[in-house]
Formats: structure tokens, sequence, C-alpha cells
């Protein structure tokens, strides 16, 4: 197969395979989800590459990557729902302190995941310290913390 | 923030964040569809439809001789191609269109046949052999679609079909 379409394929299936397993899978939050994200790439690219190891082929699988990727991040500019259907939106699931349960419950984002984020960018002993915490894109976890908590 | 056991709460928030909830609520929904997609084609993939399982494996019996093989194959990937041979008189002939081949490759053929020869796009092997034999054939596909093609062992014609994936 063409390396072009060969390339286009993987992108589009990569991009709506990881768009369907929500934020926080392969988030790289344990050492396994690491492996398993690396693992994914050695089997993609095999599937990119095959038999052919040649630097033509190499040279324009990276062309038609960063080619297709650039084609999409204009079309993100130029048009804010493509970007929202393509990478989603940050999402609130702690306010005031209360983990807001359907929230955390749909996106898959635990108690001790907020808690987790909090201790290692504020040193939070509590979700009751906690003003916001968001959801981000990249399926991290951003924590804003009370006034009184600073 | 409103609150309650089956709805998405409603937060009023002074961050500069645009959370759009419905676009969240439909996400989730189609999240759903797509892991049912996803696990179907897992349950697909082990039962053979992609190749390699129980229903890509097919058998044909015809006059005694029979021969098993891979419906279902991905390019460049390898198969195996099984003849069995009853009541072999001396020798075995196998007649493989040219047509099968510029989809097939055929990698090896064990035993190996004392002859071969091609007439009108057909290429045709010769075996010693005699009452039951097996030959088996090593394929890989090297072209992606579908192909029909007629196989002869000992005059008896068996069609192959073959879908092969990319």
């Amino acid at each position: 197969m063409n390396p072009v379409i060969r390339g286009i394929i993987i992108y589009l299936f990569l991009m709506l395979v990881f768009r369907l397993s929500g934020k926080r899978t392969l988030a790289q939050t344990t050492p396994f989800e690491l492996v398993l994200l690396l693992i994914i790439s050695e089997v993609t690219q095999q599937a990119l590459v095959g038999e052919d190891y040649s630097i033509t082929t190499s040279l324009i699988l990276i062309t038609t990557l960063i080619g297709v990727d650039l084609l999409f991040s204009m079309i993100k500019h130029k048009w804010k729902g493509f970007e929202k259907i393509t990478e989603g939106s940050p999402l609130i699931v702690v306010a005031d302190g209360k983990l807001l349960q359907n929230r955390s419950r749909k996106s898959r984002v635990s108690e001790e995941d907020v808690l987790e984020a909090a201790r290692n960018i504020h040193g939070l002993e509590r979700l009751d310290q906690i003003k916001y915490a968001v959801l981000e894109l990249d399926g991290t976890i951003s924590i804003i913390p009370k006034e009184s908590a600073v | 923030m409103t609150e309650n056991k089956q709805s998405v709460e409603t937060v009023r928030h002074k961050l500069q964040l645009d959370e759009s909830l419905e676009q969240h609520k439909r996400g989730w929904i189609i999240q759903k569809i797509g892991w049912g997609i996803l696990y179907s084609a897992l349950i697909l993939a082990l039962a053979g439809v992609f190749g390699s399982g129980p229903l890509s494996y097919k058998t044909l019996i015809k006059n005694g001789n029979s021969v098993k093989y891979e419906r279902f194959l991905r390019y460049e990937s390898e198969a195996e191609m099984t003849f069995n041979i009853q009541n072999a008189k001396d020798s075995i002939t196998l007649e493989i269109p040219q047509q099968y081949m510029q989809y097939i490759d055929l990698h090896s053929i064990t035993p190996l046949p004392h002859s071969n020869r091609t007439v009108n796009d057909v290429t045709t092997y010769y075996f010693h052999a005699l009452r039951t034999a097996n030959i088996h054939c090593h394929l890989m596909a090297k072209r992606t679609g579908s192909i029909t093609a007629i196989i002869k062992v000992n005059e008896t014609p068996f069609t192959i079909s073959h879908q092969i994936y990319p």
C-alpha cells in the first residue's frame, strides 16, 4: 500500500481510538500505561513501515504525518468546533472542595486521582483545600487551591 | 452548583474555561457506542473474520481429495494451504492459475515438486506420490482485495476464495 495512504489511515485510526478511549486512558499515570504506550508505538511503527526500511519511505511517512497534523491544526484554528470534536474540552471535576460524582464517574476520575494531583502540584492534604480540579485535554488534572490553603 | 443522582452537575465558576458540558454529554454517549464497536471488532478478530481464526479456516472436499485454507488473509502475512490427496497413482498434479499468483505469493511447497511448467497462464506442479499424500503450500498475500481462483489437484477442481485485508 502507498505509504501516504498508510500514514493517513494510521493517523486517523489512532486519533479515533484515543478519542474514544477517553482522556484518562493512557494519560501515563502508571508505569504500566507508559509501557502500554510504548508497545502501541512499536506496533504502529511496524504497520507504518512494514518490510520497507528505505529512507524514501521514512521521509514520505514523516512528511505525511506532519502534513496531516498541520492540516488538522489549521482546520482547528479556523473552526473551533472541529477542535472540540477532535480534542474535547476541559471538565471541572471538583468544585469548592467537593468531588462532582457524576462528572468524575463518567470521565473515570477518582477522588484518589484528584488528591494525588493536589499533593504533587500544591502539596495539599485534603479535598476541602481544593477550589477547582479540572480534567485537562491531555488527561492531566489541574488543581486550583482555595486561597486559605495556599 | 446543583447536584442530582442522575444528571451531570452544573457548576458556576469564575474560571476562563469553556467546558461545553453538552458536548461532553454527547461525547460520553459516543464513547460508549465506540467502545461497543471496539469490543465487537475484537470479538470478530478472535473469531477469525480478519484471519487466523475458526471462521477463517475452510475445508473443501471433492472426490476424496480435500483442501484446507484460510479465507481471510492480511497483506504480507503468511498463511498455509494444505491439499490432502487420496489414492494417488504414481504422481500428483497441482494446477494453479497465474491470476491467483498475482495476489498470492507461493513462498514454498512441501514436498518439493519434481518439475513444473506453465501453459496458458496455468502453472502445473508435478509430484511423485503413491496413495495418500499431503501437499503444504506456504503463502503470502502480496495484494489486497478479493481473489477467487480454481486450483486443480489431480484434475479435481477446487474453488478457492480469499479476502485480503490491507
